[in-house]
């Protein structure tokens, strides 16, 4: 309850200091007295939108005081929001200057305008003469029903709301795996290729060191055979040859020493030598038998070694590199199937939230099917006390597609005129005008077509 | 105590439906704060504070000023809204008829 509002320097109110009583107060005046001014003052300090045309001619700033009787069960609600109520008064203070600033405070702590707007929706309920404009709203009515419900419907609405938020991540996660599908696609079929090339490559540690050894050695097959023919035919192959010479020359020492003990050391040197030689004949003989001069062999060593330069291009420069690099794409590959799982279970989760979403709507359904009647009825005996004896309100509860509000949209039928068949409020705002034009929801009595929807915190009694 | 502010809500009713909106705020008026912004004598009638907004000149700068009306005054203002700027004596009992036991004489 509001007990006093003081406004300084707001338009034409210079100085006013108004004491509110409780119950009903009646304000009156001609028109452009400021009647509308008063509330906007009063809004002002609930959060309202400020700027600095609202400041009185030659004044500097324009301050608004609102002080608010609170009930323990709001006090409650204030503290879990952070302000804490003096005893049982509330005081909101506005103050806007000329160069457009604006200050909030609670009880003399500086807050935002915002966190004004929150304490002053849960003070204050304000009804223009524009509030049938709600019934326009699609979602009007729906909130008209679940407001005079309350508490079931709220709850019910609330579970949907949070179904809806569940499943909305799931589909959303699902659709992200979904748009990912093609790039993956085209990512497996590349790692798959590279890992088979490696394979099929069956590369080892080292082999490109030997395969380049192996390619020049092959390439120069003939000449390398050709120089070693020549240097057997003077070892040991021509007429006169080394091995021949270094026997005779032995022969000869062998005589030699046998008369002087001093030619033992040259005869044992020219021995070893002649051992020597003979071993690298041996060793030549039996590499010009191996020496490979098939050009086939030439071939395939050249296709080996280009096979490996061609991976050593690709995967790394060395063959550890390239063998690092199959095993990196296959974990990927790996990954990637995993994820492939991840789809089916994305798919099934996405499934479950929404059969959880459907269950909530339907309870919320069901809620409100079975209240629509008995609200219909409350609204008609209202109008009926107004005076519109042959009104007939309908209230029908439809399905629409799935929202954080549910799965229904709430039409009111409304003929103020016997004989009519009642149409749906969209079409007829004929209430506008009429005595029903406005009716809190959550009073003792309900909600009559025009009013604007209460949030169900107002009128609990505090 | 939550508060209700109505403001110009019954705008281009008939006098009859605005007494029968009235007395429904009324009613309401035990379970909530209510504040109502009216041109109808009918619903300013029922209230049981009834605040007068008027503008005044002072200095040559115009003030709107608050105050609550109480005893004559209060059956005047209900009079002027009856029958305009002119008062008869007849809207004078009009508005006595329609204020009943709500206005305060102190």
């Amino acid at each position: 309850m509001i007990r006093a509002l003081q406004v300084t320097d707001l338009a034409t109110l210079a100085r006013v200091s108004v004491n509110w009583a409780p119950g009903f107060t009646a304000l009156t005046g001609e028109t452009g007295a400021g009647k509308s001014l008063l509330i906007d003052a009063i809004g002002l300090a609930m959060g309202g939108r400020a700027d600095a045309t609202m400041i009185r001619t030659g004044a500097h700033r324009a301050t608004v005081v609102l002080e608010v009787e609170v009930g323990p069960a709001l006090a409650e609600t204030l503290r879990g929001m952070g302000f804490s109520p003096d005893e049982d008064t509330l005081i909101l203070q506005r103050e806007v200057t000329r160069e457009g600033r604006s200050q909030a405070r609670v009880n003399g702590q500086p807050c935002t305008a915002g966190q004004l707007k929150q304490i002053g929706r849960l003070l204050v309920d304000l009804h223009g003469q524009h509030d049938h404009q709600a019934l326009l709203d699609p979602l009007g009515p729906v909130q008209f029903l679940d407001d005079w419900i309350g508490e079931p419907a709220h709850q019910a609405r609330e579970a949907v709301a949070e179904a809806f938020a569940h499943w909305e991540a799931a589909r959303d996660r699902l659709r992200h795996q979904q748009r990912n599908e093609r790039e993956r696609a085209q990512r497996v079929d590349l790692l798959r290729f590279q890992v088979q090339e490696i394979d099929d490559a069956a590369l080892t540690v080292g082999e490109h060191e030997r395969i380049e050894t192996l390619y020049r050695r092959l390439q120069h097959a003939q000449r390398i055979a050709e120089s070693i023919q020549g240097a057997l035919g003077q070892l040991a192959d021509d007429e006169v040859n080394a091995q021949t010479s270094m026997a005779s020359a032995k022969s000869a020492l062998e005589s030699a020493a046998q008369l002087d003990d001093t030619l033992t050391e040259p005869l044992a040197m020219l021995e070893e030598s002649q051992t020597a030689l003979r071993e690298a004949t041996r060793l030549l003989y039996a590499y010009s038998r191996d020496l490979d001069t098939d050009p086939a062999s030439l071939e395939q060593a050249q296709e080996r070694r280009d096979l490996i330069r061609n991976l050593h291009r690709k995967y790394g420069e060395t063959d550890e590199a390239v063998l690092a690099y199959r095993d990196a794409a296959a974990q990927e590959l790996l990954n990637i199937e995993n994820a492939e799982a991840d789809e089916t279970r994305l798919r099934a989760a996405e499934a479950e939230a929404r059969t959880a979403l459907d269950q909530q709507a339907a309870a919320l359904t069901s809620i409100r099917t079975e209240a629509a009647p008995r609200f219909a009825t409350r609204v008609q005996e209202q109008l009926h006390e107004l005076g519109l004896d042959r009104t007939q309100f309908i209230v029908r509860v439809e399905p629409v597609a799935i929202s954080p509000t549910g799965a229904d949209i709430v039409q009111f039928d409304f003929t103020a005129n016997a004989g009519e068949e009642p149409r749906p409020s969209p079409r007829s705002p004929v209430v506008a005008n009429s005595p029903a034009s406005c009716w809190p929801s959550r009073s003792p009595v309900p909600v009559a077509p025009g009013c604007r929807p209460w949030s169900s915190t107002k009128l609990t009694p505090a | 105590m939550p508060t209700v502010v109505f403001d110009e809500i019954d705008t281009g009713l008939s006098g009859k439906a605005a007494a029968r909106v009235a007395k429904k705020i009324e009613e309401f008026s035990a379970h909530a704060q209510v504040l109502v912004i009216s041109h109808l004598p009918q619903m300013a009638a029922r209230a049981d504070t009834h605040l007068h907004i008027e503008k005044a000149e002072h200095e040559g700068r115009t003030l709107t000023q608050v105050r609550e009306l109480i005893g004559e005054d209060r059956v005047d203002e209900i009079a002027r809204m009856l029958a305009g700027e002119q008062i008869a004596e007849e809207a004078r009992a009009n508005a006595r008829t329609l204020l009943g036991t709500k206005v305060r004489w102190a």
